[in-house]
């Protein structure tokens, strides 16, 4: 019963502390002084200026039945940039790093006709071949 | 034994099996339907269960109440398969004796190609039907159904589809080591689980024509680019160890990168082309590239350089540097030797000169793609830098990426930089600016003199928020540029 009576209690301390830094960051974003020299920029010691990103593209294999070799393929949602592609065995896990722009958030994978959108927001992208559907 | 037991004749075919047909076996051990329904196994209101009802090892497969006389209501259906000879087998019990009636109803399912479902489903025709006799009960029956002639080695592909019917009471069937004599014939990489396709590889490289980027080349199967889709840009200021100016346009080209893998994956060249834009000094700057972590004897050779007779420079016969701990490529060793000046200060910054149409260069870099230490993509680690002004011992690298061997290290933390590589910190001002600068997209650069920042409207917002800010502040997006301090280049 305490510790249910101490988390009660805690939950709106940590709602406001999560609020003050969601508003402390809007201000940076609305507020925020423009610099207009590059010379006068202030910048973090360990800002990264590269405007893309190396992240790690992990795949889970699958045991099947057959050998399946097809062309792994990650891209933009629209298709029209590719980020990496090669063979893959199906039942094989694979780890490589892949290049994205820092902006891109979601990357389409596909294996045969088999196609997911997965989160590349973290230094992770993960694929497997388990489908989606319930009944077939 | 184990619980659910497929064991088929898996395809003989260079794409989709070994080279000789062996014998497989699917498992409802793995405690997860999923990775059956990813082999082309279909279930309709079964799962798998390890309740104290299932048949052999750890799980079985559990039907919901069997009280509904429907075939669509619970089933199990196979992958594709060319049906052989012999006897479909299984072990079947109930789990309790309550009910007036329970039985299953095989079938089997033709692939049909015109079929309006995604799956490509012919109508089911049934072959045999068993009831399980009354009053029930829970004692495991051994069942054995002879493969159907009409489709016994028919060379056909075919799904066996198990139906679980019943009338009254709450009994639950549960089934175990279901055996199929056939040869696998499914595509599990295809979303449908079609049969598997005919595919046309015109240089045996096992990878299909419509997925080689080189069909006709059995050396060669895939480009990998970055970027990914056009060009990126890459810009410099040329004073270092000294700041200069910031209009980042002392030496700016546009690049792609193409990684060239075969069927196995191993790296057969690596191709840059750089397109150099515009020259915004007075020094003879060189262009080289370190490919960081690979020994200059992994390269077979290089082609496309645009170097003269240098003092400074020594390449190996295979085309890379003398004197690297890794492969280093010098691109050309000076600028105005690829991009001459048309006329006035500089070429391309200056609107009121002449203006140069940029210059393409190809460098490709091959490597022994069938060695033990072949590479793979994600050994292609590039490292660009500008040689100032022929000092060999005066690199600028974009910031923190290793100077190569024949770097002066003693120029660090003189001027304004403030590298330090034990703190990690390499090409950086005191205040961490950069000397180099690289998007992955084509983008405009300043005219001469004009601050980065006077044309880029949010770049100093996204430093300045550690990124958090305007990650797309190099996009051609309204308000983002301002095109009257950008060099326009015909």
């Amino acid at each position: 019963m305490k510790k249910l009576i101490l988390l009660v209690a805690l939950v709106p301390v940590l709602l406001s502390s999560c609020k003050k830094d969601l508003i402390e960051k809007a201000n940076l974003d609305s507020n925020q002084k423009v610099t207009t020299e590059f010379k006068k920029l202030n910048v973090k010691q360990d800002f990264d200026w590269s405007s893309v990103k190396l992240v790690d593209f992990k795949v889970l294999g699958l045991q099947t039945m057959a050998t399946i070799n097809r062309t792994l393929k990650v891209s933009s949602l629209d298709g029209k940039a590719t980020y990496f592609t090669a063979t893959h065995q199906m039942d094989q896990d694979m780890l490589t790093k892949i290049t994205l722009p820092k902006n891109v958030k979601e990357v389409k994978v596909t294996y045969g006709s088999i196609e997911k959108v997965v989160s590349s927001t973290t230094s992770e992208i993960k694929f497997d071949f388990i489908p989606v559907s319930t009944e077939e | 034994m184990k619980k659910l037991i497929l064991s088929i004749v898996v395809a003989a075919s260079s794409f989709f099996s070994n080279a000789q047909s062996q014998l497989a076996t699917l498992t409802a051990e793995s405690g997860n339907r999923s990775l059956e329904q990813a082999n082309c196994w279909g279930f309709g209101a079964t799962t798998y269960s390890n309740l104290e009802f299932r048949i052999n090892g750890n799980w079985s497969l559990r039907s919901n109440a069997l009280t509904n006389a429907s075939l669509t209501a619970c089933w199990v259906k196979s992958p594709w398969i060319k049906p052989g000879s012999g006897n479909i087998t299984m072990k079947v019990r109930l789990e309790n004796d309550r009910g007036t009636s329970r039985g299953m109803v095989f079938q089997y399912v033709p692939y049909d190609p015109n079929a309006v479902s995604n799956f490509k489903e012919g109508t089911a025709t049934s072959f045999y039907t068993y009831n399980w006799a009354t009053p029930l009960d829970i004692w495991v029956k051994d069942i054995s159904v002879p493969v159907p002639a009409a489709i016994a080695n028919s060379g056909q592909p075919y799904k066996i589809l198990i139906s679980y019917v019943g009338s009254g009471g709450t009994s639950r069937a549960f089934s175990d080591d279901l055996f199929i004599p056939g040869t696998y014939w499914s595509d599990p990489s295809n979303a449908y689980c079609l049969p598997l396709p005919t595919i046309k590889d015109t240089d045996s490289d096992g990878v299909a024509d419509n997925e080689d980027a080189y069909p006709n080349d059995s050396k060669r199967a895939y480009d990998n680019f970055y970027p990914a889709a056009g060009k990126g840009t890459i810009m410099f200021e040329d004073l270092w160890p000294t700041t200069g100016d910031y209009d980042f346009n002392d030496f700016v080209a546009s690049f792609r990168q193409q990684v060239v893998l075969n069927a196995k994956n191993k790296v057969v060249e690596l191709k840059l082309n750089m397109t150099v834009r515009a020259i915004g000094a007075s020094f003879h700057n060189g262009f080289g590239i370190q490919l960081d972590n690979i020994s200059p004897k992994q390269v077979i050779s290089v082609t496309g350089a645009n170097t003269g007779k240098t003092d400074w420079l020594k390449v190996e016969s295979n085309g890379t540097e003398s004197g690297q701990t890794y492969a280093n490529i010098i691109a050309f060793d000076d600028a105005f030797r690829v991009l001459p000046s048309p006329g006035g200060s500089g070429v391309n910054v200056d609107p009121a000169n002449p203006y140069a149409k940029p210059v393409d260069l190809d460098l490709v870099i091959s490597f022994d793609a069938e060695s033990e230490k072949a590479l793979e993509l994600k050994d292609i680690q590039i490292n660009p830098y500008l040689i100032v002004n022929q000092d060999r011992e005066k690199e600028i690298h974009l910031p923190n990426m290793v100077p190569t061997d024949l770097a002066n290290q003693k120029l660090f933390g003189t001027g304004q930089d403030d590298s330090n590589p034990s703190k990690e910190k390499l090409y950086k001002s005191k205040n961490n600016l950069p000397w180099a600068i690289v998007v992955p997209s084509e983008i405009p650069y300043p005219q001469t003199k004009v601050d980065f920042l006077q044309v880029y409207q949010y770049f100093g917002k996204w430093a300045e928020s550690s990124g958090f800010s305007s990650e797309d502040w190099y996009e051609n997006k309204k308000g983002y540029r301002d095109e009257d301090k950008m060099y326009i280049e015909k």
